[in-house]
C-alpha cells in the first residue's frame, strides 16, 4: 500500500524514455534506408530524372500517363499476374509437407534437416543449375525425357512453358516455409486431439476441424507474403531468360531495372515502382481483411 | 662548474635548434612538386598471370616517367559494368577516368557523365594522325568527348580441328552465307549435340543481327532530307532477307543451338568445349578461349562471310576512354596525360610487344594511320589475314538518337523467328518498324544528323 503522494511504479509503469532510446537507433535506420528511399523515389516519379543534375526537369504526372499508355506495361503486369497466379499453384505444398512431418514418428529431425538444407542455399544457386536443367540441347530434363521416349521440350525457349520453368524451382523448395507451418501445428494443444478421439473423430476429421483452422491465418500470412514476393520477382527471370522468349517473361521488376539502368529513365523506372507499390499495398489490405479469423470461433 | 653547465645548454641548444631548421627546410623543397591523385577503376594488379605482367609493365613506366601524377587504381565495384558506372555517377564516386565501350559514348554524353575536352585534344594536335572514322563516337556537335584506344572487328572464329574431323579443310572457311550453311551442315551432328553456328538469339541479339542487315544491303534507318524526320528502314527488303537467314538456320537447316536464350558466354564455353563449330566473335576476345585451353591452332579466323551484296560487312565497335565532368580542371588535364600514354603509338607498340613476349595472341586495331599490328607482331597467318580483309568493310556502329531502344525492340522480330516456325520475317519485321516508328522515332521530331 503507497503512501499518499508517493509516486509508486509498476513494472508497466516505468519511464518511456528508456524504452524510446533502446528503439531510436532502429527506428532511425528504418527510415534512413527504407522511408528515406520509398519517399524519395515517390518525388523523383514527377520528374524526367537527371542523373547528373538532379532532380532534372519536373513533368507532373507525365511519368504517369505514359505508364499508363505504354504498351509494354500492361504486357509485363499480365506476364506477372500469370506468374504469380501459377506460383499459388505451390501453395499447399510446404502445408502438406508440415503435417506430415509432424506425423512421422521417428527421424523428425532428420527429416527437417533434408528439407531445410536446400532452403539455405542462395537463391541464385539453386537458379543457375536449374538453368542448366532446362537447357533444350543437353539438360537434364531433356534427357530425362529422351529417356523416357518422349519428345524433348524448348522448356526456357517455349513462350508457352518459360512463365512455368520460372516458378517450378519454387515448388521442390518448401523447406522454409513449412518449418514455419510446423512451429504453428505443434502450437495446437495435444488435449484438443485427445478430446476429439474420445469424442469419435477419424484423421481427416481432426484435420479439418482441428488443425487446419489452426493454421489458417498463418496460411493467410504466408499468402500475402507469397504474393507481395511474386508481384517483385526479379531475379528468375533476369537470370534464366531476360525477360524473353518473345517477352513473355518480362515481369514489372524487370521492365523497371531495364528503363531504369539500360536507358537512364530513373524517373519513369520509379514511377512504375510507385505504382507498384501502392497496388501491393491495397491488395495487402484487402488480404488481411479477408483472413482475419478466430481460430477458435 | 657553472661555466660548463652553460657550455652544455648552449651546445644542446644549437643541436636542436639546427636540426628544426633541416626540418623545416626539408618540407619546403618537398611543397615545390605537387603530386595530382586520378582515381581510375583499372583495379590492383594481383599475381604473375601473363596479361598481368604486361599491364603491370605498362603502368610502372607511366608511373616512372609522370612523378607528378599518382594514378589511384581502384576495382569497379562488382556488377555489370554499365550499371555500376551510372550508379557511382549518380552518387558522385566515379573514377576520374574510365575505360567504356565505344557504342556508349554518345549516351553517356548526353547523361552528362564525360568530360568536354576539345581544348585537351587540340592542344595535343595528334587528330590528324587518327582515323576519322575512329573519331566518330567522341566527337558530337563539333567537340570531343572522349578519346578511343583501339578498335575491334567481328569475325568469324572456327575450330580447325572440327572443319579437319569432318574432312574440311581450315585454310577455307566459308566467305558466303552459302558456304557458311554448307560448312555447318557439315558441323552438324545433333546426336553428339554438335551445331555448325552458333548464334545470338539472346537480349543481346539485336546487336549481333546488325552485321547481317548490313550485309544484306540495308540500313536501321534513314532521315528525310525535306522533314528530317528519322524513318525505320529495317523492315525494307535487306532486313527481311537477313532475318530470313536466321530462320533458315534455325529450322530449314538446323545448324544452330536448340537454346536460343543461350547466353554469349555458353556459346563461347560450347565453342571451346566443341560443341559448336563456328562463332561470330570479336577477334581480341582470342585470348579468352586460349585461357579457356585451345590451341592458337585450334583457332581459325576469317572474315565474316558476305551476305547477298557480296560484302563481308563487319562492325567496328571501340573502347574510349572518358573524364569525369565534375573533377577539378587540374584533375582533368592530369587523367588527360594519363589517356594520352596509355592511346600513343609508342605505348601500342610496347604492349604488343609484350604480349607476344608472354605468349598472349590478342589482335587489335589502333586509331593510328600507318600503324598495323601484323607488321610488328607474329600472328599465326590466318589471322592477320583476316584481320587485314575485314578492316577494309569496317563500319562503326549507328548512333542516332534511341539506337539502344531499337536494338531492344529487334530482340522480339528475331527471337519469332528463332522460337516459331512458322513466323513470318516479313510481318514481324513490319510490325517492329511500325513499333519503332510511332514509339521511338515519331516522337523524336526533326533531327540534325
Amino acid at each position: 500500500m503507497s503512501r499518499r503522494g508517493e509516486q509508486h511504479y509498476s513494472a508497466f509503469d516505468k519511464p518511456k524514455w528508456a524504452a524510446v532510446l533502446f528503439l531510436l537507433p532502429g527506428i532511425l535506420t528504418f527510415i534512413l534506408f527504407r522511408y528515406y528511399p520509398m519517399v524519395k523515389a515517390i518525388i523523383m516519379s514527377f520528374y524526367d530524372y537527371s542523373i547528373m543534375n538532379p532532380p532534372g526537369e519536373f513533368v507532373g504526372f507525365g511519368n504517369y500517363t505514359r505508364a499508363f499508355q505504354d504498351p509494354m506495361v500492361s504486357l509485363v503486369w499480365k506476364n506477372t499476374a500469370t506468374i504469380v497466379g501459377l506460383s499459388l499453384l505451390g501453395i499447399f505444398i510446404p502445408v502438406i509437407l508440415a503435417i506430415l512431418l509432424d506425423e512421422v514418428r521417428g527421424g523428425k529431425v532428420l527429416f527437417r534437416t533434408i528439407y531445410i538444407i536446400p532452403a539455405i542455399m542462395p537463391a541464385m544457386v539453386t537458379i543457375v543449375l536449374w538453368k542448366w536443367f532446362y537447357n533444350p540441347d543437353y539438360g537434364l530434363l531433356n534427357i530425362i525425357r529422351q529417356g523416357l521416349g518422349a519428345q524433348p521440350l524448348g522448356w526456357l525457349n517455349d513462350p508457352k512453358l518459360a512463365k512455368l520453368c520460372l516458378v517450378i524451382p519454387g515448388f521442390l523448395s518448401p523447406g522454409y516455409t513449412a518449418l514455419i507451418y510446423l512451429a504453428a501445428l505443434q502450437g495446437i494443444p495435444r488435449q484438443m486431439y485427445e478430446a476429439a478421439i474420445i469424442d469419435g473423430a477419424g484423421y481427416w476429421q481432426k484435420l479439418w476441424y482441428i488443425t487446419l483452422p489452426r493454421i489458417v491465418p498463418m496460411m493467410g500470412i504466408m499468402l500475402i507474403l507469397k504474393i507481395i514476393g511474386a508481384f517483385q520477382t526479379f531475379e528468375a527471370p533476369f537470370v534464366y531468360t531476360g525477360g524473353g522468349p518473345l517477352n513473355s517473361t518480362k515481369v514489372v521488376a524487370l521492365y523497371i531495372y531495364e528503363e531504369a539502368f539500360n536507358f537512364y529513365r530513373m524517373g519513369y523506372g520509379t514511377t512504375m515502382a510507385v505504382i507498384l507499390f501502392f497496388f501491393l499495398i491495397v491488395l495487402t489490405c484487402l488480404q488481411v481483411r479477408f483472413f482475419k479469423t478466430d481460430p477458435d470461433a | 662548474m657553472q661555466k660548463k653547465k652553460w657550455i652544455i645548454i648552449a651546445i644542446i641548444s644549437l643541436v636542436v635548434i639546427g636540426s628544426l631548421w633541416g626540418l623545416k627546410g626539408g618540407k619546403e623543397v618537398n611543397k615545390e612538386k605537387k603530386v595530382v591523385e586520378i582515381i581510375t577503376w583499372e583495379g590492383e594488379l594481383v599475381g604473375d598471370a601473363p596479361n598481368v605482367k604486361v599491364m603491370r609493365a605498362i603502368r610502372e613506366e607511366f608511373d616512372s616517367t609522370h612523378p607528378n601524377i599518382k594514378v589511384i587504381r581502384r576495382s569497379s565495384p562488382s556488377g555489370e559494368e554499365r550499371k555500376v558506372f551510372a550508379t557511382a555517377m549518380a552518387g558522385g564516386t566515379g573514377p576520374d577516368l574510365a575505360e567504356i565501350a565505344g557504342v556508349d559514348t554518345r549516351t553517356y554524353i548526353e547523361q552528362g557523365f564525360t568530360a568536354e575536352i576539345t581544348d585537351l585534344i587540340k592542344d595535343w594536335g595528334e587528330c590528324n594522325n587518327i582515323y576519322p572514322n575512329m573519331l566518330e563516337p567522341v566527337l558530337k556537335d563539333g567537340k570531343y568527348y572522349g578519346i578511343p584506344r583501339e578498335f575491334y572487328l567481328m569475325h568469324l572464329i572456327y575450330r580447325t580441328d572440327l572443319f579437319e574431323k569432318v574432312g574440311l579443310d581450315p585454310q577455307k572457311p566459308p566467305r558466303t552465307w552459302e558456304e557458311l550453311i554448307e560448312y555447318a551442315e557439315r558441323l552438324t551432328d545433333h546426336s553428339q549435340n554438335k551445331y555448325g553456328f552458333a548464334l545470338v538469339g539472346m537480349d543481346y541479339c539485336g546487336w549481333h543481327f546488325m552485321d547481317y542487315l548490313w550485309q544484306a544491303g540495308g540500313e536501321f534507318m534513314e532521315v528525310d532530307p525535306k522533314t528530317k524526320m528519322m524513318k525505320a528502314t529495317f523492315d525494307q527488303e535487306p532486313g527481311v532477307v537477313a532475318l530470313q537467314f536466321y530462320k533458315d538456320l534455325r529450322w530449314k537447316h538446323n545448324v544452330i543451338q536448340k537454346n536460343v536464350l543461350q547466353d554469349y558466354g555458353d556459346l563461347s564455353t560450347d565453342f571451346v568445349a566443341g560443341r559448336a563449330a563456328m562463332y561470330k566473335f570479336y577477334a581480341q576476345d582470342l585470348p579468352h578461349f586460349i585461357n579457356l585451353g585451345l590451341t592458337p591452332d585450334q583457332i581459325g579466323l576469317a572474315p565474316l562471310p558476305a551476305g547477298p551484296t557480296g560484302i563481308s560487312v563487319s562492325q567496328m565497335a571501340s573502347r574510349v576512354y572518358i573524364i569525369n565532368p565534375t573533377i577539378s580542371k587540374e584533375k582533368q588535364q592530369a587523367a588527360f596525360e594519363y589517356i594520352k600514354y596509355l592511346v600513343s603509338k609508342e605505348t601500342m607498340i610496347n604492349t604488343w610487344k609484350l604480349r607476344e613476349k608472354y605468349g598472349i595472341l590478342s589482335p587489335s586495331i589502333p586509331i593510328w594511320k600507318g600503324l598495323q599490328q601484323s607488321n610488328l607482331v607474329d600472328f599465326p597467318e590466318n589471322w592477320s589475314n583476316a584481320i587485314e580483309e575485314q578492316s577494309k568493310y569496317a563500319r562503326s556502329e549507328p548512333f542516332f538518337p534511341y539506337w539502344g531502344k531499337v536494338k531492344q525492340y529487334l530482340i522480339q522480330p528475331i527471337q519469332a523467328v528463332l522460337l516459331k516456325r512458322d513466323a513470318d520475317p516479313q510481318i514481324e519485321m513490319k510490325k517492329c518498324a511500325d513499333r519503332v516508328q510511332k514509339e521511338l522515332f515519331d516522337p523524336v521530331g526533326p533531327v540534325d544528323l
